[in-house]
């Protein structure tokens, strides 16, 4: 391995790469950042304003071509004729999982990774996250505080922007905000209703939407079509946010089209460097640098780990005691709950575009009376309350124009909701190489064990007797039912863990700065860093993380403890 | 500020960065795939979307010559053609019927090749659909036959217009045209001598639906006031303020 010694590696160019690459390089670092995309070029790949009468299938997709190439990206709900360029191409990113523990990865490889077509969420975790297994006696704490990260929760939020009303609700600390989006007239009567029967507040979602001008970007100009790209980078994305700022600081490297395989060891049991895979030319090449980050995704950096083996560290690196792998979440959901609200149907058309919806945060074994022993942790619910656009044309009898007219000046109110709760960590749901399936580039592939556990199931049953009171407190009609079973495991492409950390050498993989215990030059930045994950979504946290593991990388290296 | 056009320089600039190793990248402005915000939005989002053509989206193309159907015949085309009017009210010779006989039909060319994809996915890919939609609609889309959904449907409407007219569909007067689409309209089909009719009817308005409504013309009628430029949050403007 030749040539030049970077001070930073880091791996992966989404949320959590491109929060470490400003940091380290504003604060003097030089970092050559690694993506397994290509870039992205907005006049190329962003759909924005497209219509869908100027597409050749409509907005229904090349389902042939989808089926063929992207059997599993396309279940997920951006991945359709607009947006499919953000999601990989299933034959070349095989993974395996048990017959009857079916696992849906749902994967972004580009210059931005998945925060091109992210859905903006953006909610604090709070100490009933941090501090859970103290609340109730369930895992492990994170080995940091609310207040430890909060300074960085601010950092993060008042350069992305993040809008969103100040409530003072304990369980989802309130963001430094941007000015709130509002509440659609259906989601202002559910309020009411909500607010007065079960004492739970409901609130407009807070989002990496801008909703006033910020370092030189523009407003959302509320076209609603955000997962295909924004010219005007008006919501959080890190090829025009944070990857931008690392650029202009002339201490930023990058290489897209890079695959990284491996963590490159030293015989002194330190990092040197890693082997990358030329997306293009499948040519194997290695690079030098000093630190090592991980930021490449929950499972795509514990894949790295894992597939680094040498002869002092034979499980991977980071798996001295087993630990690495472990303890895989993702949110369960149970979806597609609503109905129609009778008395906001009207003839008159609406503005559409606030690309957000509602939630009711968690209250239940958490603030205030809802307290159930079924189960450990809680839910949220969320959705939204919008007019119908066309789906009531295939419920209105007949055909012609009458029925045309029909369609135009009877247009129903629907409103949605479902719950999303949180999965315990488990040692039993994890991640390993496959021992024979490789993908496109030879890399070995993971085999992903994973299932809800008989808290989950707890949960869902009470969510679900939750979803229909609140439904018929609303008295909804033309009724859809929320679904009796919660999510294939995946689909809310919130994975977190499998490299946690922790205090304990024995118990986690990686310290309370994101360092892997054993490898003190290698960082683990993204989501597989998680211990829980609450009910909320994570992306926030990930880039406060991230932005306090730089802080800590570059203090330790210069003082020379790197 | 990065305009359009210095976009579409930073690709050309990236073939020559994408191979690495001593390339000076930071001579860059920004690198490939890096990009700062754009401030033209309100003119762009209202002169529509101009796209580069060697993308992976795949947009209406411009016709060179008369358009062929690629599953119907001719005939059965020009019988598609009145039954979308009939379903619209619209005459046969707008522009919107023809521009949704056309997607039609193009759909029905490929939904064989698309049930054969359905059915030839792994059994982890299946099982992962199955996991995701439940088990009924991954069977509906490796089962469901729109092309002999479509032609049984026009030979259904042809043999029942010759038993009750004795002549073709095609050369009924309009409103017995229409008298024949209504017998078959919104019924679930059932065992009998229409149900090719009536399965038919069912899967031809789903598709003038989809067709129309995602059409300018079908847009506009329903007021769709979104994809849009906005100056301010789109929230409750008359319940409560």
């Amino acid at each position: 391995m030749a040539g030049k010694i970077y001070d930073v590696i880091v791996v992966g160019s989404g949320a959590s790469g491109g929060w470490v690459a400003k940091e380290l390089t504003e604060k003097g670092v030089e970092v050559l950042m690694l993506e397994a995309g290509p870039p992205r070029v907005p006049t190329r790949d962003f759909t924005e304003h497209i219509w869908p009468y100027q597409l050749k299938y409509r907005g229904f997709g090349n389902q042939k071509k989808l089926l063929e190439t992207q059997p599993v990206q396309r279940l997920c709900y951006a991945c359709d004729d607009y947006s499919h360029q953000f999601f990989v191409d299933d034959r070349e990113h095989p993974y395996t999982f048990p017959k009857d523990k079916p696992f849906m990865w749902i994967r972004g490889r580009q210059v931005g990774g998945k925060t091109i077509c992210w859905a903006r969420v953006s909610y604090r975790y709070s100490d009933f996250e941090f501090k859970a297994a103290s609340l109730d006696g369930y895992g492990q704490d994170w080995p940091i505080s609310y207040k430890e990260l909060e300074p960085y929760y601010d950092r993060v939020e008042t350069y992305i922007g993040v809008s969103g009303s100040y409530e003072g609700l304990p369980q989802l600390p309130d963001s430094k905000f941007l000015p709130p989006m509002r509440l659609s007239c259906g989601e202002l009567v559910a309020k009411e209703i909500v607010e007065k029967k079960f004492g739970w507040k409901l609130i407009v979602d807070r989002s990496a939407n801008l909703t006033v001008p910020l370092n030189g970007r523009p407003a959302c100009h509320y076209c609603d079509q955000c997962q295909r790209g924004c010219f005007t980078a008006s919501y959080f994305n890190s090829p025009s946010v944070t990857l931008p700022a690392a650029a202009r600081t002339g201490r930023f490297h990058l290489v897209s089209d890079a695959v990284v395989s491996h963590v490159v060891m030293n015989g002194d049991g330190k990092a040197a460097g890693v082997g990358y895979i030329d997306r293009n030319s499948k040519a194997a090449r290695e690079v030098r640098g000093k630190i090592i980050v991980l930021a490449a995704s929950t499972l795509e950096s514990t894949r790295i780990l894992l597939n680094s083996r040498s002869p002092r560290f034979p499980n991977g690196v980071g798996n001295s005691h087993g630990v690495l792998g472990h303890y895989l979440m993702d949110h369960t959901t149970l979806e597609d709950g609503g109905g129609t609200m009778a008395a906001l149907k009207s003839a008159f058309r609406e503005p559409v575009g606030r690309p957000c919806g509602y939630i009711i945060p968690k209250y239940v074994n958490t603030v205030g009376p809802y307290r159930n022993k079924n189960f450990l942790r809680g839910y949220y619910f969320a959705g939204d309350g919008r007019q119908e656009l066309y789906g009531q044309a295939f419920q209105t009898p007949g055909f012609g124009r009458e029925w045309r007219e029909k369609v135009r000046s009877e247009i129903p109110y629907a409103f949605s909701v479902y719950a999303q709760g949180e999965c315990l960590p488990r040692y039993d749901n994890y991640v390993k190489l496959d021992a024979e399936k490789k993908d496109a580039w030879g890399i070995p592939a993971l085999h992903i064990h994973a299932s809800h556990g008989e808290n989950e199931l707890a949960m869902a049953k009470a969510m679900g007797e939750h979803l229909g009171e609140i439904m018929d407190a609303l008295k909804l009609e033309d009724r859809r039912l929320p679904r009796t079973e919660l999510n294939v495991f995946g689909k809310n492409i919130h994975e977190c863990g499998t490299a946690r950390m922790g205090k304990d050498p024995k118990t986690s993989v990686l310290n309370a700065f994101n360092q892997v215990h054993d490898v003190k030059n290698v960082f683990v930045t993204d989501a597989a860093c998680f211990v829980t994950q609450g009910c909320s979504e994570p992306t926030l946290t990930i880039m406060a993380i991230s932005a306090r593991a730089a802080d800590y990388i570059a203090d330790e290296y210069r003082q020379g403890n790197l | 500020m990065s305009t359009r056009r210095q976009w579409l320089l930073q690709v050309g600039s990236g073939a020559v960065l994408a191979g690495w190793t001593d390339v000076d990248l930071a001579a860059a402005e920004l690198p490939p795939g890096v990009f700062e915000a754009s401030r033209e939005h309100l003119g762009h989002a209202l002169a529509g979307q101009p796209m580069a053509v060697d993308g992976e989206t795949e947009l209406v193309q411009i016709r060179g010559s008369a358009f062929q159907p690629a599953f119907l015949s001719r005939d059965e085309f020009q019988t598609l053609v009145r039954l979308t009017a009939l379903m619209l009210g619209e005459p046969p010779d707008t522009a919107v019927v023809r521009e949704i006989a056309e997607w039609i039909d193009l759909t029905a060319s490929e939904a064989a090749a698309i049930r054969t994809a359905a059915r030839s996915l792994s059994p982890a890919h299946r099982a992962v659909a199955v996991a995701y939609y439940s088990a009924e609609p991954v069977r509906t889309l490796e089962t469901f036959d729109a092309q002999k959904t479509m032609r049984d449907g026009l030979a259904w409407l042809d043999a029942e217009s010759r038993r009750r007219h004795g002549t073709a569909f095609a050369a009924l007067s309009e409103e017995a045209q229409r008298d024949l689409l209504e017998s078959i309209a919104d019924r679930q089909p059932a065992p009998g001598v229409d149900a090719a009719g009536t399965r038919f009817f069912i899967y031809l308005k789903g598709r003038v639906i989809n067709g129309f409504y995602t059409s300018r013309a079908g847009l506009n009628e329903l007021g769709y006031r979104g994809n849009a430029y906005y100056a301010s949050p789109p929230g409750c403007e008359h319940l409560y303020g």
